[in-house]
């Protein structure tokens, strides 16, 4: 059970990659978002300009995707694009794997994309890889991870969690599953319908380090209400 | 995307129908599979993910349907440099046309004009080849979508395209207001959840120059 608020929040990725989402929905959302300090806001790419100004002055790091949601573009294009995302002021880096290819078990391929787009994302930013484990098959998930991590990944995240790709939900098999086979140094993110402080606390047992939400603010009220506080935080 | 349950036996070998990514992370086998599914239909051209541009030259092995690169789809949220990136590659790979995603974000804000705008290179990079624009009709409605259309055609696209493959179905009444906005010249596209013959008909009859439809449709095979 997480004892603190500042324990909740601070391995919270506040997530909108909604499609479509106009720049006022965006800036209501990060606005909405600040006042609870989240380790970080996860955005698509095209809106980091919308939510620049409004973390700026915060503890809050901005996370962007990169060739999210299918990962099916060559090594150059997510290394560039990760470049131009660093160089607009973004933090983290969450990027996807050819998923096609680790379907495979090509690894080489998987490692070698990884290490393209770490050039491109020199520390203290973060490099987040997600592998996509609800498409891969069982005996892949753990070698796809480490493919991950040899090529530089801070954070192997399960999945997109993206809704209209119709895939399941992580599970905490699959964080399970990644912290028995990865580094200790290496970071974990859960995404992918984790939708309450249950889901989350779930996910932290087994392994996480970070977790993404959509819903993460709901999240926080529902631990200020077991914990008999405002909801609101007042 | 599609499941892919239900087979479209459309006029295949006509012009009227082509060929759209719909599996979840394919693997070159999968692939292979649906390529020679896309041969034995006949279709009148592939879309593929960027990616898999130079495989896809090699799978049609001489088939004569032009390759289309999907570029910043499905979302269209990708940065500026990385989807010229992204085009300049495809080309390279051996893409004969670019399809490109307009940033519905930018329409929804109010900013149809950059979003136009970001055409230009582009445009610049497919001199001599088509240049599609896929309008999120689904989206962004048929009234939005259709400004956003003749945005893309006056940006310098040759074609348009109802919506991406995550945007949701295309409908009668899209293309009708891309029509009526766009005129007849143009070519139009019907993209997004084709999945009935019937409804193929229809998408035809109410203007439409081709339909797109999955490639599980042809090769009767599920997502995974």
């Amino acid at each position: 059970m997480i004892a603190t608020e500042a324990g909740l929040v601070g391995i919270i990725d506040q997530t909108n990659l909604e499609m479509g989402a106009s720049a006022q929905e965006i800036a209501d959302f990060c606005t909405r978002s600040v006042p609870f300090g989240f380790r970080a806001l996860c955005l698509l790419p095209d809106q980091v300009g919308v939510a620049m100004p409004i973390l700026r002055g915060t503890s809050i790091s901005l996370a962007a995707c990169v060739s999210f949601p299918l990962g099916l573009d060559r090594w150059e294009v997510k290394a560039r694009e990760a470049a131009e995302l660093c160089d607009l002021g973004v933090d983290e880096i969450d990027m996807v794997v050819h998923t096609g290819r680790a379907r495979e078990g090509d690894l080489g391929w998987v490692e070698q994309e990884v290490a393209a787009v770490r050039r491109a994302v020199a520390h203290p930013r973060l490099l987040k890889v997600i592998i996509e484990i609800p498409v891969l098959p069982a005996d892949l998930a753990g070698p796809v991870g480490l493919a991950a991590e040899a090529g530089g990944a801070d954070l192997v995240k399960t999945s997109t969690g993206y809704k209209r790709l119709g895939i399941r939900a992580t599970s905490a098999g699959d964080v399970r599953l990644l912290r028995s086979r990865l580094s200790p140094k290496t970071g974990i993110k859960a995404a992918g319908g984790i939708r309450s402080l249950g889901q989350l606390e779930e996910m932290v047992e087994v392994g996480a380090t970070r977790v993404g939400a959509s819903r993460g603010i709901e999240i926080v009220q529902e631990w200020r209400l077991r914990r008999g506080a405002d909801p609101r935080g007042l | 995307m599609t499941s892919g349950a239900t087979p479209v036996p459309l006029r295949y070998g006509s012009d009227q129908v082509e060929g759209w990514p719909d599996l979840v992370a394919p693997t070159r086998g999968e692939l292979g599979a649906a390529f020679r599914a896309l041969r034995r239909a006949g279709v009148a051209a592939v879309a593929v993910d960027p990616a898999e541009v130079a495989l896809a030259r090699q799978l049609l092995d001489g088939f004569p349907a032009p390759v289309v690169a999907l570029i910043s789809a499905p979302l269209g949220a990708m940065t500026s440099g990385s989807r010229v990136a992204q085009a300049e590659l495809a080309l390279a790979d051996g893409a004969d046309e670019l399809a490109v995603a307009m940033d519905p974000s930018l329409v929804r804000s109010g900013k149809l004009g950059r979003a136009v705008a970001e055409l230009s290179p582009l445009r610049r990079l497919a001199a001599g080849r088509t240049l599609r624009v896929i309008c999120h009709l689904a989206l962004l409605g048929p009234d939005l979508g259709a400004e956003a259309a003749a945005g893309g055609v006056d940006g310098g696209a040759d074609l348009v395209m109802t919506n991406s493959h995550f945007d949701g179905e295309v409908t009668v009444e899209q293309v009708v207001a891309v029509r009526r906005r766009v005129g007849q010249r143009i070519p139009l596209v019907a993209s997004g959840g084709v999945a009935a013959t019937s409804q193929a008909a229809q998408l035809l009859l109410a203007g439409a120059t081709r339909v797109a439809v999955g490639w599980s449709g042809f090769c009767g095979e599920p997502s995974p």
